[in-house]
């Protein structure tokens, strides 16, 4: 019945217009990520921060800022929960498949595809951009060998994130309440705990996301020392963030996936 | 085509301080058309969604031949459902409804179009379910119940929003399903209706049953609706 399930699945998320303005949304995002960061470089305050077209790390920031969709992987995991707690939806799912687990690994099945899916068509979408875009600063030096190693950590993370999703979305059904969470939680909540503690960072979400796509920064200016680095490398990463999607989806089946659905 | 014998067997149902159910018992036969009867509050759906696994029982067991929802076979296809606070995506056509469920029960997508005529949707079935009238969301809730082709239906007001014409082809609808031995539970307040529908009857109010067994037998001499009224309390005014 696990075949029907995803069956049905898949069926949602091609059927919903949602599910394409999202990749949609994405694509602009990791396009306009990538060009503006280009553009900015040759801003005349920023040429006293290491950023230069010639240089291969600079150009790797560039290349690594066509990743920046994973956010909406996260979401379209979110909604392929939440969207059928809010349309009463899930009634149907639960009565066609009443094993709540097989549902739960049914929509992290799809959302893991969908998340790849988003960041490869998004990261394509940006490199192309920037690649066109670049061309008008003849000395600008792109780095090929960066490509293929960001692109497999871009879907790589679009998959977890779509995982995540459907774990933070059965735990927290609302969808705005589950989205609004989440992204305070990545842009906002992670980014303070940082700033109390330095080990966090090696636990964060963030940081996990930064290493397995391979976007660490490490600048050491007279103005700024930034370190994203979480020094698990990108393997143990994954493994942290399936590890934490994991525990949510536990959490979920014995709590919010033990409840009446109607 | 034999549907399943449903069971209640001491089944209670609490939300909080509220018991929606207390300790129904009684069996549902095939073949026959059962009415779920009751005043507002009474229990009705909540009966209904823990025969479902909607809703888990507090105490007692509702099954589906002697066994729960869940372990039962094939459930989504066997067990037809009509429920009222069951959703349709509303940015996605009837069809394309249909279709996710029918993916879901494991059934043909052919079957889609048949349930559509049955209800009489097929010209509005690749309308956004958004700008559907009430009784067209009830139909499509119909539809949706028929598409496994069930042994078994349990519907929770399927007259809901029907007009006359609707509401005469659904009792049609039932005594033939029943008559082709299926089992069919169906909830109602339209008392004149049921009354020409239903063989058996259970009565509930304030969460207790307070009549069960055929119709003439509950209701000897008199109407359903006399007997209904004697019989329950209902909210009061
Ligand atoms: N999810 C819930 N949470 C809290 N209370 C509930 C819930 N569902 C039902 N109840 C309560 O249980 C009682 C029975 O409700 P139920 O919906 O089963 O009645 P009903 O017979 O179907 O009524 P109606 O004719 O209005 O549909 C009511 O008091 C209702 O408030
Ligand atoms: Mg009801």
């Amino acid at each position: 019945m696990m075949r029907a399930t995803l069956r049905a699945e898949a069926r949602k998320a091609r059927y919903q217009r949602t599910t394409y303005g999202i990749v949609l949304a994405a694509s602009a995002l990791a396009a306009v990520s990538a060009v503006s960061l280009i553009a900015t470089t040759q801003l005349p305050r920023r040429q006293q921060l290491p950023m230069a077209l010639t240089d291969a790390s600079t150009m790797h920031l560039v290349v690594s800022s066509t990743t920046g969709g994973y956010v909406f992987a996260l979401v379209l995991g979110i909604l392929v929960m939440t969207t059928e707690f809010r349309h009463g939806t899930a009634i149907a799912t639960y009565l066609a498949q009443p094993d709540r687990r097989t549902v739960m690994l049914a929509k992290m099945v799809v959302a893991a595809a969908l998340g790849a899916i988003l960041q490869f068509l998004s990261t394509a979408l940006g490199m192309i951009a920037s690649g066109l875009y670049v061309q008008r600063y003849a000395h600008a030096v792109l780095p090929f060998d960066a490509y293929t190693r960001v692109m497999a950590g871009s879907v790589l993370v679009g998959a977890v994130l779509g995982i995540m999703g459907v774990a933070v979305g059965s735990l927290l059904r609302n969808q705005v309440l589950a989205i609004v969470v989440s992204l305070l939680w990545l842009q906002l909540v992670e980014g303070l705990l940082v700033v109390f503690a330095d080990w966090i960072g090696r636990w964060s979400i963030r940081g996990a996301i930064t290493s397995v796509l391979d976007i660490a920064v490490q600048v050491r200016t007279p103005q700024a020392a930034i370190d994203t680095s979480n020094g698990l490398g990108p393997w143990a990463s994954t493994l942290l963030l399936l590890g934490y999607a994991a525990v949510l989806a536990l959490i979920a089946l014995v709590t919010s996936l033990r409840r009446d659905v109607a | 085509m034999q549907g399943a014998t449903l069971r209640y067997d001491g089944l209670t149902k609490r939300y909080g301080d509220t018991v929606a159910v207390r300790d129904l018992t009684g069996d549902i036969r095939p073949g026959v058309v059962t009415g779920m009867l009751g005043p507002n509050g009474a229990g009705k759906s909540t009966a209904l969604k823990c025969l479902l696994g909607l809703a888990a029982p507090t105490s007692g067991t509702a099954t589906i031949d002697g066994v729960a929802y869940g372990a039962v076979a094939h459930a989504g296809r066997r067990i037809g459902t009509v429920l009222e606070t069951r959703g349709f995506h509303p940015g996605l056509s009837a069809v394309a409804n249909l279709r996710v469920i029918a993916a879901a029960i494991d059934v043909d997508d052919a079957n889609v179009a048949r349930v559509l005529e049955v209800v009489s949707l097929t010209g509005d079935a690749g309308r956004r379910v958004r700008g559907y009238s009430l009784g067209m969301r009830q139909r499509l809730a119909i539809a949706a119940g028929l598409l496994g082709d069930p042994d078994t239906l349990i519907l929770d007001e399927p007259a809901n929003g029907l007009d006359p014409h609707a509401i005469v082809w659904l009792r049609g609808l039932l005594r033939t399903l029943a008559a082709e031995g299926r089992t069919v539970l169906v909830s109602s307040h339209q008392l004149a209706e049921m009354e020409q529908t239903v063989d058996d009857v259970f009565i509930m109010d304030h969460g207790d049953l307070r009549a069960q067994g055929g119709l003439r037998e509950v209701c000897g001499s008199h109407s359903l609706e006399e007997t209904f009224l004697a019989l329950t309390e209902g909210t009061g005014r």
